[in-house]
């Protein structure tokens, strides 16, 4: 993609939250009552997190090509915690599970791989619901650990599913055009980064968005 | 007295939703919001409202081929319909459908959606 394109892409994906802060603090005005006003603040603070961080990542991505990152046992239950909980204080409508049989350690790095699931992660906290929530799922099979970020929200077409692995710019996703394509294409950089494999299992309820790591060397010896 | 039939918001963005929900009841009407096309179908074979808004763009199928569904059937055929959107529409483009006013997302104030309700003749 072009730079001009993908400036344009990302200033497109930018102007739509920022729309909804403008509009949130609108409604102020017209808040029913003390609760419905303090709900409005909430969710003006929460849209704002979101799009700082998004921000945040996207100046980091372009440091990532220049710099090495430090290797370190991560243990990745916490991490998946971490997102769980940075996301359900973000938005307290929304509720994640997190599942997981063990507590693998992967040979990864703590801030970048957290940046992964937690950009994956954000799309599928738009799908969450009381009667299908979302949650992230730590599996280990094959000396593999998978981080799978699990959610109810419309099919994603193959052609799409196919292309995630190597998006090399930010694009639209079909049938969900809430969901950013900027913070897939942040969760697939940061992934790619550290060699975590990002793949996207198709479900006809849903999507599973994975993440693929190696085992620290270090487990062995406990 | 007989109650006023809804107002209905198909936005799968809840929250922009639950903006245009206080504006309209500001205006004396009653929202209902639905985030999908699932959902709206499944109001509309409760009650027929007297104006949706809508934006196109929703999760799942888009709402362009929900606007040809409207107009094949009798009973919602003259729904009056407002776009609101990120996206820029001419309202010349849809002069086929009864569609009453094209609002953007960026620039939206509360007001116009309160006259819109009003002035429409929608609140009585």
């Amino acid at each position: 993609m072009e730079v001009q394109n993908y400036l344009a892409f990302t200033a497109s994906e930018l102007s739509a939250p920022l729309s909804l802060l403008r509009q949130l603090t609108l409604a102020l005005d017209y808040a029913e009552t003390p609760r419905d006003e303090s709900l409005l603040k909430s969710e003006i603070v929460a849209v704002s997190d979101q799009l700082m961080k998004t921000i945040e990542n996207l100046s980091e991505i372009e440091r990532l090509e220049s710099g090495v990152f430090v290797s370190e046992p991560v243990c990745v239950r916490s991490l998946c915690d971490d997102v769980k909980t940075e996301l359900e204080h973000s938005d307290h409508s929304r509720h994640f599970l997190v599942k997981y049989s063990k507590s693998p350690l992967a040979a990864s790095n703590y801030h970048l791989l957290k940046n992964a699931v937690y950009n994956f992660s954000l799309s599928a906290l738009h799908f969450s619901t009381e009667e299908t929530p979302s949650r992230i799922e730590v599996k280990t099979k094959n000396n593999q650990i998978r981080i799978e970020i699990r959610d109810f929200g419309p099919a994603v077409p193959k052609s799409f599913a196919d292309s995630l692995k190597n998006l090399s710019a930010p694009t639209s996703i079909p049938m969900r055009p809430l969901s950013s394509g900027l913070n897939l294409y942040l969760a697939t950089k940061f992934a790619n980064f550290l060699g975590a494999r990002p793949g996207l299992i198709r479900h006809q309820d849903g999507a599973s968005f994975t993440l693929d790591l190696a085992p620290s060397k270090q487990a062995s010896l406990l | 007295m007989t109650k006023k039939p809804p107002i209905f918001i198909l936005d799968s963005d809840e929250k922009f939703a639950g903006c245009l929900a206080r504006y309209i009841k500001k205006a004396g009407g009653e929202p209902k919001i639905f985030k999908n096309l699932f959902e709206m179908n499944a109001g509309l074979s409760v009650t027929i409202p007297r104006l949706i808004f809508f934006d196109p763009l929703l999760d799942g199928p888009d709402a362009f081929g929900f606007l040809n569904e409207l107009m094949s059937y009798d009973d919602t055929n003259k729904i009056p319909l407002a776009i609101v959107s990120n996206l820029s529409f001419n309202l010349a483009d849809f002069e086929d459908y009864p569609m009453r006013a094209i609002f953007n997302k960026s620039r939206l104030r509360p007001e116009d959606i309160i006259a819109f309700v009003k002035h429409a003749g929608l609140s009585h």
